[in-house]
């Protein structure tokens, strides 16, 4: 479904990604987990065509993203990403709508199967009762499955999470765990970058590593803590501390 | 989703807007017909419009001076308010206009040179003001070093510092041109319609209205960029095409009314704003209601400039000035 072919990222000074090449299946709910730095965004970024590789390429469905349009490939991948702005008072509602961006045109505005659409997202996100409130006034976790909803609404087979459990409490974070328990269940390829372990060894499938500009995979049950200690560096008295 | 009360009501809210803009540019138009110093009879200004009558002097004051002049308004008021809202959509700042950024100043000071230099080519006007405006908006990304990344404030300020310098250079024009010409480089630094004529205003008209259409077009990419650079890509919007596009159609608008109109403040920068406080954030609606709210101001603006201190008539910039600052300033206030 989408491969990762020696593909190497440098910002300014310093190089994420080096010759890094990964798989992920078609169905299948990779977790991305490493470091601060290790370059998780950089790969899901990648994987929506937000950001170029220097070298290699990043292939969806065996075709190189570079040669789908913007609208080709929003209709096949839609991300969840960290820090949306929220200047003007968009409602839930019409956030979810705009997850329909890639099947309208100047000439076809959104229909009420969109809309229908964009309800179901929300009803399927928990979300529904929350369609008229201003996005700004909602809370992380209210505002992560509003973002989950604009994704589902856009009827892509991957979805891109950056860090969904971030700034939520443990009932948000529940909430979220089991939301993606039922569109994993539902056979949408899902690629999750996060710092929660707990997340990703409950629900991912296989797990890449990303540690000193390589990605490695491995399986949930192997997120050992001796693993864990050579990924992110921690000493032995600082599991204690 | 169930199509609800609060649906219903956006839509209601927004057909209730477009009427009431609607009347109140009916109203001021028609006041601006009549009103004058020399009042014209309703009867005797629709008699005007349907027929020529070079002899009858109330028919001349209506077809040469008014009808241009209050046509020139809904035109610049309309141009103006769409390409605010185009520059509030590109930065994702409520605080954004064509007047902020600095590119009416910029256009203006592309309108000078052409006066300045005695330039005689056809549209030489609208195309140096073109040239001042797209100008404008370079310096103003350079300055605020914020590329195509406009989430900061920085790029306010520099439009900010930019007008002040170009304020600076157009008030070192005045200063040193002949007292003959004084007036009409005076008319670019404060805006005003008091110069309109039917061939200069009709191409702008046109081009202004082919100008909304594309504006249009783009509503709904408008709309994703609202919500931030990569949310907008992932759904399917080519952000640098778009941008690209919307620079160049705000610019475009500018540029074209202050070619006719010189520099009328805050109309970008207010109408969108009010706009969205009466019926939300969608720019497929914002856009007809924008354009329909900066024509009502400008004409009312005009309006006052013209009999407010009667016989004496104030630029038209002056009266948007003083509505403009104090809303400006409750939305400093609101920021915060």
């Amino acid at each position: 479904m989408i491969e990762l072919r020696d593909v190497s990222v440098a910002y300014e000074t310093s190089q994420v990604l080096e010759r890094v090449s990964f798989r992920v299946q078609r169905g299948a709910f990779t977790g991305l987990a490493g470091a601060n730095g290790s370059g998780k965004t950089t790969i899901l970024r990648l994987m929506a065509r937000l950001h170029t590789p220097h070298t290699g390429e990043v292939l969806v469905d065996d075709r190189d993203v570079a040669s789908y349009s913007r609208r080709e490939l929003a209709r096949l991948v839609s991300g969840v990403w960290q820090r949306p702005s929220l200047s003007f008072g968009f409602t839930a509602r019409q956030i979810v709508l705009l997850g329909r961006t890639p099947y309208l045109s100047p000439l076809r505005w959104e229909t009420r199967d969109d809309e229908a659409i964009a309800g179901k997202a929300m009803e399927e996100t928990q979300t529904a009762h929350l369609a008229s409130r201003i996005a700004s006034t909602l809370s992380a976790g209210e505002l992560q499955r509003v973002f989950i909803a604009a994704a589902l609404a856009q009827q892509t087979r991957v979805l891109l999470l950056d860090e969904p459990t971030s700034f939520l409490d443990l009932r948000q974070a529940a909430r979220l765990s089991a939301l993606l328990k039922r569109l994993s269940g539902n056979g949408i390829t899902i690629v999750c970058a996060s710092h929660d372990l707990a997340l990703l060894r409950r629900h991912a499938t296989s797990i890449v590593i990303l540690a000193d500009r390589q990605a490695s995979t491995t399986t949930p049950d192997a997120l050992t803590r001796e693993m864990l200690t050579r990924v992110f560096d921690i000493h032995e008295e600082e599991w204690y501390a | 989703m169930p199509r609800g009360a609060a649906v219903v009501s956006e839509r209601t809210r927004f057909f209730a807007t477009i009427a009431v803009l609607l009347v109140a540019l009916i109203v001021c138009t028609v006041l601006s017909l009549v009103t004058g110093a020399m009042p014209i009879a309703p009867r005797n200004v629709v008699s005007a419009i349907l027929h020529s009558d070079p002899s009858d002097i109330n028919n001349s004051v209506i077809r040469v001076i008014r009808l241009p002049r209050v046509a020139s308004a809904i035109v610049v008021g309309w141009a103006l308010a769409l390409a605010g809202l185009c520059f509030q959509a590109l930065l994702r700042n409520p605080l954004a206009s064509e007047y902020t950024l600095g590119v009416s100043s910029g256009a203006s000071l592309g309108a000078v040179l052409v006066a300045l230099l005695h330039i005689a080519m056809p549209l030489a006007t609208p195309l140096f003001a073109f040239g001042g405006a797209l100008s404008t908006i370079a310096i103003v990304i350079w300055l605020s070093r914020a590329r195509l990344a406009f989430e900061t404030n920085s790029t306010i300020l520099a439009g900010v510092i930019f007008t002040s310098l170009a304020n600076a250079a157009l008030s070192l024009i005045l200063s040193v041109v002949s007292p003959n010409e004084l007036h009409t480089f005076f008319f670019w630094f404060m805006g005003s319609f008091a110069n309109s004529e039917w061939t200069t205003l009709i191409p702008v008209a046109v081009v202004v209205a082919l100008l909304s259409i594309v504006l249009y077009a783009f509503a709904w990419q408008m709309n994703a960029l609202g919500v931030g650079d990569d949310f907008a890509a992932q759904a399917g919007v080519p952000i640098e095409r778009t941008r690209t596009a919307l620079f160049v159609l705000a610019s475009l608008l500018t540029a074209f009314v202050v070619s006719i109109a010189g520099t009328i403040g805050f109309v970008g920068l207010v109408v969108p704003h009010l706009a969205r406080l009466a019926i939300g954030v969608d720019n497929r609606k914002l856009i007809p209601v924008a354009a329909l709210g900066g024509a009502a101001l400008c004409v009312a603006a005009d309006l006052l400039a013209r009999t407010l201190l009667a016989p004496n008539e104030l630029p038209a910039g002056v009266v948007t000035a003083f509505i403009g600052v104090p809303v400006f300033v409750m939305l400093m206030r609101r920021r915060r």
